[in-house]
């Protein structure tokens, strides 16, 4: 085949190239991808085979699940129990779980292969060669395909091996693999509009945390026909060893499809590097404040900021405005009101309901707080660092300015939560002076594992820098210790490892001081030890 | 002590795991002076550079920057300095102008008229965020930010590699400015017309070690001239025996085209022959930078080098 023909190929065939950047991604994700899909599988079949253990009767299923279904902390989290099957319990303490992570995953592996090789000008190479236009995006979908289908296939076959039935491993297995995709289809999209693929990735795992909050909504609050409006709320439709909805498979199918045709469509047509937002003129001097580390590290941290505070508040009112139903909704036999009076009664309820939620916060709350905290990584990597660390700027201001804004900024992200959820539920309960401050202290509970997380991260980057993602891996395992340990009636010591464990469950519980003092003092040494090792150690480009 | 050099470096070793990058380096740079640093892809300019701003603890030797330590003293010597990367990569969101103000205002601020000045000259547009720059004018943000503070030491590094030829002369123009009052200006490039042109004096290294050091003019006296002549007579008798007796190099003859290469040394019995032979017309050039540097760079190790060989064929 001569050049011209070769040059022919590219321009009338937009999806020339695509086997070989497909086999390209998944080369370079040769350890990451692998791990997450293991991981996916491997939550299905440890719950499966640990509940078996815990309930092998149908008759202690059934009592477990009348106890989940009239608590709705649970049932905000992960949805009702549908059936007492041992697939049924499985199924719906990780359908949501699972659900989420393979968003996630799909996100990130969507974002990495198309809208981040654009922002470093690796596809400029790629472009270069008789690569089509849309088969960048589209093999990054191909992957993402890839990857849920293994997830699928991995659960059908996973959870029969742990004596679950096949039909509703199936059924599940396929409903979380839809899922997966249609965020990918999701991220392909938002890779088209943003300008990096921190905006892109940012853009979709919010859509992440609304469509989680419509389906918590929906459950807990009693408005089930919501849940047709949700990806997350589809997967529970589905009704894997209940009914079997095979059909509904349909939706996050169409979803995808639909949404990777339109992220094509929308490659093909733009120019490369370019978004299809944002602006490329700005100011011609710098402003006062942008005169110094900490002004820049506030200039780049507070769009960020911004939006997670955003966020959290959005999620804070949307959680607090259910707050009242809780324990209303499904508590209608006797024998479930003694069972609720047994706990507490229902101001126990909805105080469980709203620790719980505050757990979630801590854990979202902690992403924020790894990414701000890598933000300097990402720094030092790119050379931006040097052009700062050249100037009269030591070490330990600079990297400090970044530690400065995750601590800090998850402390204020973590308080409009709080403030979210005062004021959403303070309103129902016309109560907004009470549980404002009420609900915004046990909000910054969380703070000091959210300090833990940021400063493990610290110490990644300065003691380790080439392996900073691993701060990513710790959070994932505190959140699966948090989920499903409980539940699995995990070894205390294996709990403690999580800084989430130790944290006082306010509102409801007492507040317990020492393991507070604990986590912040944990932090403050992985800190030490983070701003020490950054100083000895030699600046790290590539 | 009275003003030592501006940079002192005697030993330097500084190895990535297993990699060697800097093996026993030695670089002197004085006050006031335009120091050529040359050596091929990989041979440890920027790593050598990266040390005297303290961005790399060295593993050994010893180095002085403005007679202080550059590990130690970090943050007081930046005070004194600029330095512009060879890859310079802006903040995305931040505008050319505010890149420029921030690196500036870290080093105590300049002039506004000396940075509007530099604007101007360089031509760029202030108002264009850090994303939207091609490479040779993310360049201009950092050699702008640079020059407007007017700094004792100037470390460039590969500063040119993106800029059009009429930038290029601004830059020239800039770093003789730079000369003029005073300033040290440490200079790596591959633009040898560059070099030539702005440098007092150059060291060259290569895989880790300095090669040689010396003004240009010292440098080429080292290396061969050029001769060609054509001769009275064609095949004339015994020319190719008494030149080659003499040590040229690529002796060639053509008819009564005779070319070669000769060293310094070799020159006066090289020319005695020609003259003998009967010489029509004569010219010889001296080694161009490129020769020179070609001569540093290729060769490999002692006894099999590549300018041997090249002789040999």
């Amino acid at each position: 085949m001569n050049g011209h023909m070769m040059k022919e190929d590219a321009s009338q065939r937009p999806f020339a190239g695509m086997r070989v950047l497909v086999q390209l991604a998944l080369r370079r994700d040769r350890i990451a991808l692998p791990a997450w899909v293991y991981v996916l599988i491997a939550i299905a079949a440890s719950t499966g085979y640990s509940l078996r253990g815990l309930y092998p009767t149908e008759q202690s299923r059934a009592q477990f699940a009348a106890i989940l279904n009239a608590t709705g902390s649970t049932i905000a989290i992960y949805g009702p129990v549908e059936s007492t099957s041992l697939g049924g319990v499985t199924a719906w303490r990780i359908a949501v779980l699972a659900a989420v992570l393979a968003a996630v995953m799909s996100i990130l592996l969507v974002v990495r292969h198309t809208r981040a090789e654009e922002q470093t000008g690796r596809q400029e190479l790629l472009g270069a060669s008789p690569v089509g236009r849309r088969a960048v995006p589209a093999a990054a979908l191909g992957v993402a395909l890839l990857a849920n289908s293994a997830v699928a296939l991995g659960i059908s076959v996973a959870m029969p091996l742990a004596g679950c039935t096949f039909t509703g491993a199936l059924a599940l297995g396929l409903a979380v693999g839809a899922c997966g995709c249609f965020f990918a289809g999701l991220a392909a999209l938002t890779a088209q509009f943003a300008q990096t693929s921190r905006g892109a990735n940012s853009a979709a795992c919010a859509a992440v945390g609304v469509f989680f909050l419509i389906r918590a909504t929906a459950d807990a609050g009693g408005h089930r026909w919501l849940l047709w409006f949700t990806p997350l709320g589809w997967v529970e439709r589905v009704g894997a060893y209940s009914a079997n909805r095979w059909w509904v498979l349909a939706l996050p199918a169409a979803g995808a499809l639909g949404l990777a045709v339109v992220a094509t469509r929308l490659a093909a047509v733009r120019d490369l590097g370019a978004g299809l937002l944002g602006s490329r003129f700005g100011p011609e001097r710098a402003g006062r404040d942008l005169s110094g580390p900490y002004g820049l590290a506030w200039r780049l941290h507070r769009g960020a900021l911004l939006g997670w505070s955003i966020g959290f508040l959005v999620g804070g009112a949307a959680i607090g405005y259910i707050a009242k139903d809780i324990g209303g909704v499904l508590s209608s036999s006797s024998k479930l009101v003694q069972i609720i009076d047994e706990i507490g009664g229902h101001q126990a309820l909805v105080d469980a309901y709203l620790a719980a939620s505050m757990g979630i916060f801590g854990l979202v709350a902690g992403a924020y707080a790894v990414q701000a905290t890598l933000r300097a990584r990402g720094e030092e990597s790119s050379g931006r660092a040097q052009l700062l660390l050249a100037g009269p700027v030591g070490r330990v201001r600079w990297a400090a300015g970044h530690c400065a804004a995750a601590l800090l900024g998850s402390a204020l992200v973590l308080a409009a939560g709080g403030l979210g959820a005062g004021l959403a539920h303070g309103l129902r309960m016309h109560d907004v002076s009470g549980q404002v401050p009420r609900l915004v202290l046990a909000a910054l509970a969380q703070w000091p594992a959210v300090a833990v997380v940021a400063a493990l991260a610290a110490a990644l980057f300065g003691l380790l820098p080439a392996r900073t993602p691993v701060a990513w891996a710790a959070l994932t395992v505190f959140l699966l210790l948090g989920q499903l340990g409980p539940v699995l009636k995990l070894n205390q010591a294996v709990m403690d490892v999580s800084p989430f464990t130790h944290l006082p469950r306010v509102p409801g519980d007492a507040w317990t001081w020492p393991p507070v003092g604990w986590l912040v003092a944990t932090a403050g040494g992985l800190l030490a030890l983070a701003l020490d090792g950054f100083r000895r150690r030699d600046l790290d480009l590539d | 002590m009275t003003n030592p050099a501006a940079i002192e470096i005697a030993g330097l070793r500084k190895h990535f795991g297993r990699t060697r990058a800097l093996d026993g380096l030695d670089l002197r740079v004085e006050r006031g002076e335009v120091h050529g640093f040359l050596g091929p892809n990989g041979a440890g300019k920027s790593t050598t550079i990266r040390i005297l701003l303290g961005l790399l603890r060295s593993d050994g030797g010893t180095v002085r920057l403005l007679g202080a330590d550059p590990w130690r003293d970090a943050v007081s010597l930046h005070r004194r300095l600029a330095y512009v990367p060879g890859d310079v990569t802006l903040w995305p969101n931040l505008t050319g102008g505010e890149a420029i103000d921030l690196l500036g205002r870290l080093r105590g601020g300049f002039p506004a008229n000396r940075r509007d000045e530099l604007i101007s000259r360089f031509e760029l547009d202030p108002r264009k965020k850090g994303r939207a720059y091609s490479t040779g004018n993310r360049q201009k943000v950092a050699l702008i930010a640079a020059f407007a503070g007017e700094p004792e030491l100037l470390i460039l590094d590969e500063p040119t590699s993106g800029l059009d030829p009429l930038m290029d002369a601004v830059f020239r123009q800039c770093v003789a400015e730079a000369h003029e009052r005073g300033a040290t200006v440490l200079l790596s490039s591959h633009i040898l017309s560059e070099v030539e042109e702005l440098c007092d004096r150059v060291s060259i290294i290569r895989t880790g070690r300095t090669v040689d050091a010396g003004s240009l003019a010292e440098l080429r006296h080292l290396a061969r001239t050029t001769i060609t002549a054509q001769l009275v007579r064609r095949d004339a008798d015994g020319i190719g025996a008494r030149l080659r007796a003499a040590g040229v190099h690529e002796l060639t003859i053509e008819g009564s085209t005779v070319r070669c290469q000769a060293d310094p040394e070799a020159l006066e019995a090289v020319l005695r022959a020609l003259t003998d032979a009967g010489v029509r017309a004569l010219t010889s050039r001296p080694p161009t930078l490129e020769e020179l540097f070609i001569k540093y760079y290729a060769a490999e190790q002692p006894g099999e080098g590549r300018d041997e060989a090249a002789a040999v064929r």
